[in-house]
């Protein structure tokens, strides 16, 4: 049972692995003004649960509702976020901000949001 | 002169989900939806109640997350947009949970900002008897009312606490005249006043009538740039920049978030207003879990069809010997005694009879479904639901949001469809729409669950399970094929899991006893009309015979005779025509067809159709055939009339086909060689639309990649 479950992780893991991947180069291709801030490690696809990023800014993005959206949500510039949970497949991910409020947003969309990554140490 | 106004107008605004409806049902007494999701009211809902001899006009909005307009807001949210725009004459009530404070009070500034002439409605979840909450309450009320300059009522609206305080007020708002500027907010707070001269040499300080719309302008709100085309926004918004060194928007929201954060942070852990929260982590930690949580949904969906089938099946008996001996039998002594015609009696007993003990065995399934679809809807898991479900929404390049519509179809699909409003890109809403007819509605369960206890005693809920299964099957492969044909971006997905409640038993028995009702009186005239209708006919003798001679239905009978219905079953396929109305009509019509005095519906049923195949056919084509009329009227409403043809095309075609192929393989052996031909005529039908859908495909590829080179000329 317990090697089964190991085996399944290690799948899990190769194919969230390859679809991340997939996933970067795609973004590269669409903006590609972007190359260094997805690719880097300030980008919410390298962002694991429990781990938390300070919003520096916020792109304009194509769709401005979703950037009025975010930002009724609360997110500006000086907060903290903080990945809460991450959905099966490690997409949707819950975002909680330090002022209390969470909510659920795709990795590959909300990198419109400019963050710089907090390490471990400074939770 | 007049000492009152005659009518007072108020108009409930707020975020999604903060408990607007739900003040709008306690305060006029209506039974809108209500659910724990964001974006449950669609349209503006309008009503009115007395008050002290006054009319008061109630306006329900949809709720909204900022009132700043853009091009891809969804309908209803641009619908409040126009609304506040506007600065109508009323009471602009603002409703704020207590939950969520600080997502709330962004909406209230912007109201403020607006100079909207207002009154705060604070949702709160407890009740007077609870005197430490209540102080503490209280205090919580004063500091808004000082901090906000408006009149602030706190409220519980599900328990109906402060709705007389609140109704005081409002009258109490709309005869002071004076009150109405608000000055509380204005631009000076925001911007120095240099920077503001700087501004208004830019744009010239007569453009805007009030400071509201200039910080919307600002903001890049697409209904007040509409008003003022000719003042270009990239052009004003660099000299200022040198000051703030951001865009105007994300100046302004972190203004209104700095301004909220030192005014009213609450401690969620210590204050005891707010309902703890640690259950609701342990909760979210298993329903949410990255393994473990998709099992737990599909769990929960199959425990709700369980409940249903077994429950439904159980008290089905139980429903149809009372009305028997309640009802059909006591009016035939009666009509016996009077020595009535026997086409009267025939009339009442294959008709009225009938069609009522059919209507009455709806009730118990429907019960137990609207219990179940309340609870998930009320309980917030539903929007749990959607976080567990987008990335595998994702390969129909759908997102999760799209799964609102599909549950509540299992309901009903009319309200369904209405609510794809929520999905703000036209592709999403386009294929959720169109998928949602394949959600088994309750009328189709109600057939199914009439022909499971006719054929497959032994595993009704199994059977009733698997028509749903297919029914989601064939949404999916709905979805995957527009999916390829049509192109466009999925919708972003950006919501807010709300908190989980416990919904209380009176509300769950009230509004779900309530939407059974409305849908027996909204079906049931039907239902008895088309059986009386039918049982008239078949007693004055316009026979049968010559329905059957008829050469056209004899033609029909030829085109449903593949899928396993035999030459002299001609009610089962008039059952079918009758379901073009509504689905539910269907079981009421194959009962007065089939009903005599001397036999069970069930056995009549096994007799007529030869065999649990062709019932399982009959029932696949119920399942995935033409939605009913009032379906295919909203979704003609909703879209337009080109979709609503299609979708009855595609369902119509897509459920021939299914049933056929099912009959023909499960029958091979009884007829080798037509089941061959038929199965190749199919293989070869389905080949030509995979072809066809191919060509699309690739043509709508040639006309992206004719685009694509002029937008990079660009």
């Amino acid at each position: 049972m317990r090697i089964i479950l190991i085996y399944f992780r290690k799948i899990i893991k190769k194919i969230r692995l390859i679809y991340n991947q997939i996933s970067i180069l795609h973004n590269i291709m669409n903006n590609q003004n972007n190359i260094k801030d997805v690719s880097g490690l300030n980008s919410f696809f390298r962002l694991k649960i429990g781990e938390s990023a300070l919003i520096i800014d916020l792109a304009i993005g194509d769709n401005q509702y979703y950037r009025q959206r975010l930002l009724a949500q609360g997110v500006v510039p000086g907060e903290i976020l903080k990945i809460k949970h991450a959905a099966p497949f490690g997409d949707p991910i819950e975002v909680s901000l330090s002022s209390g409020r969470s909510f659920i947003i795709r990795r590959e969309e909300a990198n419109i949001i400019k963050i710089v990554k907090l390490d471990s140490i400074e939770k | 002169m007049l000492s009152r106004k005659p009518q007072i107008q108020i108009t409930l605004i707020g975020t999604p989900n903060a408990g607007k409806t739900s003040l709008f049902n306690y305060l006029t007494g209506e039974h809108n939806l209500i659910g724990n999701w964001d974006g449950v009211t669609l349209d503006l809902a309008k009503s009115s109640f007395n008050y002290l001899g006054n009319l008061i006009k109630v306006n329900d909005l949809p709720g909204c997350y900022s009132l700043v307009a853009s091009k891809q807001m969804s309908l209803e949210e641009k619908l409040v947009c126009e609304y506040v725009n506007e600065l109508r004459e009323d009471v602009f009530i603002n409703v704020i949970s207590i939950e969520n404070l600080n997502r709330d009070l962004y909406v209230t500034l912007q109201l403020l900002e607006q100079n909207c002439y207002m009154l705060i409605v604070l949702n709160t979840h407890i009740n007077k008897n609870d005197q430490y909450c209540y102080k503490d309450q209280q205090k919580l009320v004063v500091y808004l009312k000082n901090t906000l300059g408006c009149q602030v009522v706190c409220c519980n609206v599900v328990t109906g606490f402060g709705i007389l305080e609140l109704k005081k007020s409002i009258l109490e708002q709309a005869n002071c005249v004076n009150n109405k500027q608000n000055d509380f907010l204005t631009l000076q707070k925001y911007i120095s006043p240099q920077t503001l001269e700087n501004l208004y040499k830019h744009i010239g300080s007569g453009l805007f009538d009030s400071v509201g719309k200039l910080i919307r302008f600002l903001e890049g709100d697409v209904i007040v740039n509409g008003l003022q085309k000719n003042v270009d926004l990239s052009l004003i918004a660099d000299p200022c920049h040198s000051s703030c060194n951001q865009q105007w928007d994300v100046f302004f929201a972190s203004k209104r978030h700095e301004f909220i954060k030192k005014n009213f942070i609450i401690d969620h852990n210590n204050s005891s207003i707010i309902k703890k929260t640690k259950f609701v982590d342990i909760l979210d930690k298993i329903t949410l879990h990255q393994y473990f949580g998709l099992p737990v949904f599909c769990a929960v969906i199959y425990l709700m069809f369980f409940c249903v089938t077994e429950i439904g099946n159980l008290t089905q008996n139980l429903v149809t010997a009372l009305i028997t001996k309640g009802f059909i039998n006591p009016i035939n002594q009666w009509l016996n005694l009077f020595d009535c015609p026997g086409w009267l009696l025939g009339i009442f007993n294959d008709g009225i009879a009938v069609g009522v003990s059919t209507l009455c065995n709806f009730i118990p399934i429907l019960l137990v479904m609207h219990i179940c679809l309340f609870i998930l809807e009320n309980s917030g898991y539903i929007a749990r639901a959607v976080f567990l479900i987008d990335r595998l929404m994702g390969f129909l390049g759908l997102s999760g949001k799209s799964l609102i519509p599909m549950i509540i179809g299992f309901g009903c699909n009319v309200p369904a469809i209405v609510g794809a409003r929520v999905i703000e890109q036209k592709r999403d809403k386009i294929i959720t729409i169109l998928m949602t007819p394949f959600m088994s509605c309750n009328a189709r369960l109600v057939t199914y669950s009439v022909f499971a206890m006719a054929f497959f005693e032994s595993h009704q809920g199994n059977i009733i399970f698997y028509l749903y299964g297919v029914g989601i099957i064939s949404a999916i492969l709905t979805g995957f094929l527009l999916q390829k044909i049509l192109s466009g971006s999925r919708t972003k997905l950006i919501m807010e899991l709300p908190k989980y409640s416990i919904p209380s038993l009176n509300s769950i028995f009230k509004k779900s006893i309530y939407r059974v009702k409305k849908f027996l009186t909204d079906s049931g005239l039907l239902v008895i009309s088309i059986c009386t209708i039918i049982a008239g006919l078949k007693n004055i003798h316009f026979s049968q015979c010559d329905l059957l001679n008829c050469i056209v239905f004899k033609y029909v009978m030829l085109f449903f005779k593949p899928m396993g219905i035999l030459a002299d079953n001609w009610p089962a396929v008039a059952g079918l025509f009758s379901g073009l109305i509504a689905k539910e009509v269907i079981i009421g019509s194959l009962n007065s067809f089939y009903h005599t005095n001397n036999q069970e519906i069930f056995g009549v049923l096994y007799t007529q159709f030869g065999g649990y195949k062709a019932a399982f056919a009959y029932l696949l084509f119920v399942l995935l055939s033409f939605p009913c009329v009032s379906v295919v009227t909203s979704i003609a409403k909703e879209l337009d009339t080109r979709w609503a043809i299609f979708s009855v095309i595609w369902t119509t075609g897509l459920a021939y086909v299914v049933s056929v192929f099912y009959y023909q393989i499960a029958t091979f052996n009884e007829h080798p060689m037509y089941s061959t031909k038929l199965l190749l005529l199919i293989a070869s039908v389905l080949l030509a639309t995979l072809v066809t859908i191919k060509m699309i495909i690739r043509s709508n590829k040639r006309h992206d990649a004719k685009l694509i080179p002029i937008v990079v000329g660009q």
